[in-house]
């Protein structure tokens, strides 16, 4: 770690997100593998192209580098829309040429996902043409929609008999599509779950290991191990609290659709985003809601839970992912697809992780240039990113508001790269390998805000890489003709991984001495205490997913002491372009998450069946308004987000919480597991 | 200063010598009648040899070592004689499926810090997984308790021969990579001792249920289904630990749950068959993981007749008939007081 570093200004081609060009500058692998053959999944923006045309041009400029998932039936790759989100699959070659020259793909924004194993790719199916077969459902009934990862699908809470499941589909995104007529993961149905149920049932006992690796989610010879092999799950737990019932008390009218994401299946040490999955499993999901019919032939709704959440992102509901998100919830939806469908997401959990700062310039002296000390630490085996976002100042180009400059720790500080610069900052090693870099990217599509990017190398690697230092890295933000009115807001995009899972990623931090993280009593603070000078902000750190007008935001609190939790994200964040307000103050309720500060989590189900276990966050916290937002659909109300805040506001019981944290107020949702021993 | 004091003690009362002919009979030899008045551990050695002594083995060398584990038939006045076919039969895998195999080791790595304190536990003692489903108490059942121990010992006799037999790697000499949570055993790795142990105890706990008047005990299959999917599950964290193959759980439940059936036949004089299973490891698709459920019927108590597909069948299995002379006479008198400790108590 002694060797010379030294920083190297580049003149750039354009690139359109900068986080996509240096993951895909490395080798994610670290093996021998030529990244030129590596497939990753992507999420595309497309712009008044259809899919048919976007892919023939992909095609004839690099042949055999595109596949797109047969979920997009004739109709929709012929649609020419203003704008459509997009999930592909696609070689380095093509992304490279795309974040290069995206008018020539017609292309308004790119987001990397994760290395996809070739043999869990389907090149041989061809785009279905309809729906399937119609499923009649009773008088009331709701469909609950759950995506999330490691859901033990046949767990006795989602059964109606010892052999009968109330999942009419599940997809499974992580395993082999081999014989199954898709692109990617295979589906099964009510029919196979129960004939695999009958099949590895005896003497009354399910064997759930042999169903599981019947189903494929255990595959332990090819190290296929979904975490339902584990004492506990999150999609499992988290569809319980969303959908469980008894199976004595199994009602017939509240069916079950769901998506397993891959959460832990690659060793990619640049990172990875599960988006370009939940966009499969969104269309998916969508057809398979289409097939329900009520008793007068009309679709039955649907409430989505994904309990999922990240940090980067413009925060002002301008994303892909806000994009994508309001295809499906969005007034648009209703009028295509007559079904209507709610979606459920968690604020987040980042409220004490220092991953937020909002910076201010007065004016005066001692803010002339702010420092933003962001520690990276050691042992982090992927790549960390801060993104500073800039204000909306109108169209493209923007004016030099600021410019950043960055100091390795112990070493060598980079020029400045300046906002609306063709140039960035490349730091390299005494070989001339890059090893971090700092960049200026203008985001196009509705955010039209430029973003100054941080990015570096893992801290440490078991096989022979190059990599950055852990330590605390300076970064400091220099204003030019940013106003005393404008502020920049930064995050470092989430990077940690559960213990013992792959990919061994870190979570760094803004490390600034001015944050006062504990009051006077040692217990931590979890709001920005007033009069605090410090630029890293509590406030703000709502889950980057969760900025869109469409979603239900749940935070967490904790039952005993009715109190938020400590840990739930907090609001508010940007207003979109050309807006005054933005979409939400934060999240728009709160909901259970804990049952007390000692006894935290909330028993919800095992991956085994009979069994329970503890999980808190706010992924616990949003099925219960899942849940909830079923019944209450299923009795006429409109189960949106203004009735949940109404509903929320009621229950404010003298709430002493910001709505920037709690929303309306709480909820309160009894679940009841009654066969389960408690 | 106990025998100090009964010095003294008898100085003080002992008396001049007597002219006392006691008028007493001669001990009762071979009789079980005697057996009550020995201590446990006593009768843990005639046990042991009264298992031990009706068996022998013999190893062959093929392709693969075969490990043949015999019955002795017994005939009163006679030496004792060898059943024409073995009782177990195991020939090992080869070294090329030892090593396709390994994909599990490296596999089931990932869920050790679930299963750890299983492990841990599982690493000395058994039974008290045993306990949490069958009422077992060192009070309640005491005799049951004695005749698993009983098993237990002859497995380890009948086990430690046939692993050194076939003197199998363990997986911590295949890779530097599996780095087990526990000590790796120094014996060899097929079978899995722990598999073999787990099922005789499982199944022979099934066999004393099984016979009772408790009807919750017989209205269905599902108290022997429990006891296997325990067997099986610490079968499974041997290799999850790093110290075993999936494989030889296989041989090991194989060799498990035909012993069990051999000292319910040796202990029950009402028993009138017994099943010889053969193992044929070569035939074993190494990219199979463990399966209990290919070996064994709870429902019925019953071997399967065979596993594998039609032209590469790895386990056969069939039943033969008991001996006269078969049964032991101490080893039937623990096998009915054991039992006895399954009846119900009706008002």
């Amino acid at each position: 770690m002694n060797m010379d570093l030294y920083w190297k200004t580049v003149h750039q081609t354009h690139k359109m997100n900068h986080i996509a060009d240096y993951r895909l500058s490395r080798n994610p692998r670290q093996k021998s593998e030529d990244p030129d053959t590596l497939w990753w999944s992507v999420l595309v923006d497309l712009s008044e192209v259809s899919i048919d045309e976007f892919e023939s041009r992909a095609r004839s400029a690099f042949p055999g580098t595109i596949l797109i998932p047969n979920d997009y039936d004739t109709q929709e790759r012929s649609e020419i829309l203003t704008n459509q989100v997009v999930s592909i699959f696609a070689q380095r070659p093509l992304l490279n040429a795309i974040n290069e020259d995206a008018k020539r793909f017609s292309v308004d924004g790119i987001l990397l996902g994760s290395v996809v194993k070739p043999e869990h790719l389907n090149f041989d199916v061809s785009s279905s043409q309809c729906y399937g077969r119609k499923i009649p459902v009773r008088k009331g009934a709701v469909i609950t929609a759950v995506i999330d990862d490691g859901i033990a699908i046949a767990h006795n809470l989602f059964r109606g008999g010892p052999v009968s499941t109330r999942i009419e589909f599940a997809n499974i995104l992580t395993i082999s599509p081999t014989g199954s007529g898709k692109t990617y993961g295979r589906v099964f149905d009510k029919e196979e779950i129960d004939a695999l149920l009958e099949e590895c049932t005896t003497n009354g006992f399910l064997d759930e290991q042999k169903f599981y690796t019947r189903v494929g989610l255990l595959d332990a010879f090819d190290k296929e191990f979904s975490s339902v092999a584990l004492r506990r799950s999150h999609g499992t737990h988290v569809m319980a609290l969303a959908a469980g019932y008894s199976m004595v008390k199994a009602p017939n009218d509240r069916p079950i659709i769901c998506a397993l994401l891959p959460s832990k299946v690659t060793e990619d040490s640049t990172g990875q985003n599960v988006l370009p999955s939940l966009a499969l499993a969104l269309k998916r999901l969508q057809k398979q809601a289409a097939q329900f019919r009520l008793p007068d032939n009309s679709r039955p709704p649907v409430v989505v839970n994904f309990s999922y959440g990240n940090y980067g992102g413009p925060h002002d509901g301008t994303s892909l992912i806000d994009r994508l998100l309001d295809q499906y919830f969005g007034p648009s939806h209703r009028e295509k697809y007559d079904q209507e469908m709610r979606l459920v997401l968690p604020a987040g959990n980042a409220n004490l992780n220092r991953i937020h700062a909002e910076l201010n310039f007065d004016g005066k002296a001692e803010k002339q240039t702010q420092v933003l000390n962001f520690l990276a630490l050691p042992d982090d085996r992927t790549s960390s990113h801060v993104q500073m976002w800039m204000p909306y100042v109108g169209d493209a180009p923007i004016p030099p508001l600021v410019s950043v400059r960055v100091t390795v720790p112990s070493g060598p500080q980079s020029e400045t790269v300046l906002v609306s610069d063709d140039t960035w900052q490349s730091l390299c090693d005494d070989k001339g390998q890059e090893l971090a870099r700092l960049s200026y990217g203008f985001e196009q599509g509705e955010t039209q805000r430029g973003v100054i990017t941080f990015s570096m190398n893992q801290t440490a690697s078991l096989e022979s890489s190059i990599l950055a230092r852990a330590g605390v890295w300076r970064i400091e933000i220099i204003p030019n003709k940013i106003g005393i009115d404008q502020s920049i807001n930064a995050w470092v995009e989430r990077d940690e991984t559960l213990p013992g899972f792959l990919p061994g990623g870190r979570q760094g931090y803004f490390n600034n001495a001015d944050y006062v993280r504990f009051d006077k009593f040692g217990a931590p603070l979890p709001v920005d205490p007033p009069h605090s000078h410090s630029d890293i902000r509590r406030a703000g750190t709502l889950s980057g997913y969760a900025c869109g007008d469409a979603p239900m935001v749940i935070a967490a609190y904790t039952e005993s002491n009715r109190l938020l939790s400590d840990y739930s994200a907090a609001g508010p964040i940007s207003p979109p372009r050309d807006a005054l307000e933005p979409n939400r103050l934060g999240p728009d309720a709160a909901a259970r998450a804990d049952d007390s500060p000692v006894l935290t989590g909330v028993l919800s189900a095992g991956s085994s069946s009979g069994s329970l276990v503890r999980m808190g966050g706010t992924s616990v916290a949003a099925p219960h308004v899942t849940r909830m937002a079923v019944l209450a659909i299923s009795q006429g109300e409109p189960a949106d987000r203004k009735w949940l805040w109404k509903t929320a506001e009621s229950n404010r019981q003298g709430s002493q919480a910001s709505p920037t944290r709690t929303g309306g107020g709480y909820v309160d949702v009894k679940i009841e597991f009654s066969d389960q021993p408690r | 200063m106990a025998a100090e004091a009964l010095l003294t003690t008898r100085d003080g009362i002992v008396g001049a010598p007597l002219s006392f002919d006691p008028d007493i009979r001669a001990g009762s030899p071979n009789d079980p009648a005697n057996l009550p008045r020995l201590s446990p551990d006593v009768r843990s050695s005639i046990y042991m040899f009264e298992m031990g002594s009706r068996v022998a083995f013999s190893e062959t060398q093929g392709e693969t070592a075969t490990a043949d584990l015999w019955r002795l038939n017994i005939t009163e006045g006679q030496p004792p004689k060898i059943h024409e076919k073995p009782l177990v039969s195991l020939t090992a895998p080869t070294v090329a499926q030892f090593k396709e195999q390994m994909a599990y080791l490296s596999a089931y790595a990932d869920i050790r810090p679930d299963r750890a304190a299983e492990i841990l536990e599982q690493t000395t003692a058994v039974s008290p997984f045993l306990a949490s489903i069958a009422f077992l108490d060192p009070a309640r059942t005491p005799f049951t308790l004695e005749l698993l121990y009983a098993a237990l010992r002859f497995t380890n006799y009948c086990g430690m021969r046939m692993k050194y037999g076939i003197a199998a790697k363990r997986p911590i000499e295949y890779s530097p990579q599996v780095q087990p949570i526990i000590l790796t055993p120094t014996h060899g790795s097929l079978p899995s001792g722990h598999a073999t142990e787990a099922f005789i105890t499982a199944r022979i706990l099934w066999k004393l249920m099984r016979a009772s008047d408790a009807n919750q005990y017989n209205q269905d299959g599902v108290w022997g289904e429990m006891f296997m999917r325990l067997a099986s599950r610490i079968a499974t964290n041997r290799t999850i630990a790093g110290v075993h193959f999936p494989v030889d759980s296989v041989a090991g439940a194989i060799l498990g749950l035909t012993l069990a059936d051999y000292v319910s036949a040796i202990c029950d004089p009402n028993v009138e068959g017994l099943t010889s299973a053969e193992f044929n490891g070569p035939a074993f698709p190494a990219t199979e993981d463990f399966d209990w459920h290919s070996l064994y019927d709870a429902k019925d108590d019953h071997q399967c007749a065979h596993a594998g597909s039609s032209d590469g069948q790895w386990m056969t299995s069939e039943t033969q008939s008991t001996t006269p002379n078969m049964v032991s006479p101490p080893l039937a008198w623990l096998w009915k007081k054991a039992q006895s400790e399954w009846q119900d108590v009706n008002i």
